[in-house]
């Protein structure tokens, strides 16, 4: 099949150079960044101003300029045999990709009397910040600054959108209370105890707390050694940030 | 004259060598402190006493006046059951080493005050009574100190060597592998042996320095502060900071009253003489205001009883306050233990 088309293109491009004209492609990309979630945007002196209530969202995008003679242009983005990318004609002849990945970008030039082209290229866009499919959750609602440089805060950020935050929250309250209260247990076991329930509770979505755990790590060693009633008072500024909603 | 206590004298260990009288073993504890406080300043020196969690504390003046302990009570022989639902009791003194075996008592006593009441980041040294996870460190103290008081022979040992021990050498946890195949090697086996081996012939051998190389490298959770008790306030004072105290002297105890809220009264019997080392766990406050030093001769729990509170006696304040006055009394307090520090694996 391949060899046909190849052959077909050869004669198509003969009969072009026969006919003294010539349906070439050329595309030149643009890499730049796109920012959604804005209102009533404009911009003074230098910057985006936007609406209050906007949330931007910045994301690597690409402009496919397409120059050719030829009539008819199509752009196509592929990722994998059967998986494309989001391509949109935004100007006579500008193409915008958006969407992280690899993509091979097909541009397909063609005119009865010209002829046809193509040209593959290769195009590369960053992550995007926000996972694919579902947007995030509700912004978790504000939370007071709090101690241990507002540990609170730091937490319903690193949690928004985290399923079961009720239920963990719930869980750093136990051992919180259980650290003012109980002389037998140390440090050592309610920091432990309070990871194992959480691991445990979250059973297959613990994957999904892993920016949370490692937040938790590091604040803890900077911390670290904390004396029972000040782990009770950080385990409750922990619950503040799962709680806030 | 009889003690009424009940039961015959235990084994005794207060002892110091070279002098005969206890006005002389008092001296000489003098001498010893007066040397070791120049050279370690800073370990003998009180540091500041520290407060309670709250609720933690509510809680345990709660458990106290349960056990018939009123306000003001800092009776540290019932921290165990408080904070474990039971009593450690530990089996008697076989030798006379009971400069360690009333001290160690106090030792643990102080490290559950950190941990449980104060809510220090440290873990304990062990959780149970016996065996390689014993809540008490190992003996082997025993020969430390009687290393620094050049000891070696006979039994016994005096208080000052075994306050500058626990400053310099720490102590040797239970859970030590190194110790395990020592007395492994001793056929010192029983969970029993934990923390005092069963066998005095290896008890001896241990307080003849028989393992002091072996396991000093092993010491950790060394006292940060042993102060020399010297009167009734500094005694009343260390009580108040949840510091208990171990006494060498020669004072022998009989029992001397009942008092109406059932706990026996004791004092000094005069008629008797006891070369001997005892724990101040405490003061307990009775129902009419009255309060009473709880002195801690655990270390002769007989026969297998567990009946402990006939080995402690409850003295009035005023009675102790005549020891001290006339210099009847060493007394070291056990303070600030640099513990286990709490290290958790998971976050």
């Amino acid at each position: 099949m391949k060899t046909i088309l190849l052959s077909c293109l050869v004669c198509v491009s003969l009969v072009s150079s026969a006919l003294g004209q010539v349906a070439a492609v050329d595309v030149s990309v643009a890499k730049m960044k796109a920012i959604a979630g804005i209102n009533a945007a404009r911009v003074v002196e230098g910057a985006i101003i936007v609406s209050d209530d906007s949330k931007p969202v910045v994301t690597q995008v690409a402009i496919l300029t397409v120059t050719t003679k030829a009539k008819f242009v199509r752009v196509k983005a592929r990722k994998s045999l059967f998986e494309f990318g989001q391509v949109s004609k935004i100007g006579d002849s500008e193409w915008l990709l958006s969407g992280s990945g690899r993509y091979a970008v097909e541009v397909t030039a063609f005119d009865p009397e010209l002829g046809i082209d193509e040209k593959v290229i290769d195009v590369e866009l960053g992550e995007d910040p926000t996972p694919p499919g579902p947007g995030p959750g509700p912004d978790p609602g504000p939370v007071p600054p709090d101690a241990f440089d507002n540990l609170g805060q730091r937490i319903a950020k690193a949690s928004a959108g985290l399923p079961k935050r009720a239920e963990v929250a719930a869980v750093y309250r136990s051992f919180a209370k259980q650290l003012r209260e109980e002389p037998l247990i140390t440090v050592a076991t309610a920091v432990e105890g309070a990871a194992k329930q959480r691991t445990s509770l979250l059973a297959g979505d613990a994957t999904k707390w892993n920016a949370f755990a490692e937040l938790l790590t590091e604040d803890l060693k900077k911390r670290w050694p904390m004396a029972k009633g000040t782990l009770a008072d950080y385990f409750d500024c922990i619950a503040v940030g799962l709680e806030a909603k | 004259m009889s003690s009424g206590l009940g039961y015959e004298p235990g084994a005794m260990g207060w002892v110091v060598p070279g002098v005969t009288t206890i006005q002389e073993q008092l001296d000489e504890e003098r001498r010893w402190f007066d040397r070791a406080s120049a050279d370690y300043p800073t370990a003998y020196m009180a540091r500041p006493a520290r407060e309670m969690l709250p609720a933690i504390k509510e809680k345990w003046e709660a458990f106290q006046l349960s056990k018939g302990r009123f306000a003001g009570s800092v009776d540290l022989t019932l921290i165990d059951e408080f904070v474990f639902k039971k009593s450690f009791t530990f089996l008697p003194q076989g030798i006379g080493s009971c400069v360690w075996s009333n001290t160690f008592r106090r030792w643990v006593e102080r490290m559950c005050v950190e941990i449980c009441l104060m809510g220090d980041p440290e873990e304990f040294i062990g959780t149970t009574q016996f065996g390689s996870t014993s809540i008490a460190p190992f003996c082997v103290s025993y020969g430390f100190a009687r290393q620094r008081a050049n000891m070696r022979g006979g039994d016994g040992l005096y208080c000052k060597p075994m306050s500058e021990s626990l400053l310099k050498d720490g102590v040797v946890l239970c859970s030590t592998p190194k110790l395990k195949e020592l007395m492994q090697g001793a056929g010192a086996i029983r969970e029993t042996d934990w923390p005092e081996p069963q066998s005095n012939a290896l008890y001896r051998r241990i307080g003849d320095w028989a393992w002091n190389d072996a396991l000093r490298p092993y010491a950790a959770c060394r006292l940060l502060e042993s102060v020399d008790i010297r009167t009734m306030d500094a005694c009343l004072e260390s009580i108040k900071a949840y510091k208990p105290m171990f006494m060498c002297s020669g004072i022998a105890i009989r029992k001397v009253g009942t008092h109406q809220d059932g706990f026996d009264i004791h004092a000094r019997n005069p008629g008797d003489s006891w070369a001997h080392n005892m724990g101040i766990a405490g003061l307990r406050v009775a129902s009419d205001g009255k309060q009473f030093i709880r002195i801690c001769n655990t270390s002769w729990l007989q026969g297998g009883s567990t009946d402990v509170e006939k080995y402690i006696y409850n003295v009035p304040v005023d009675e102790v306050a005549g020891w001290f006055r006339s210099n009847r009394v060493d007394v070291s307090n056990i303070g600030d233990i640099d513990g286990i520090q709490s290290l958790p694996t998971m976050i």
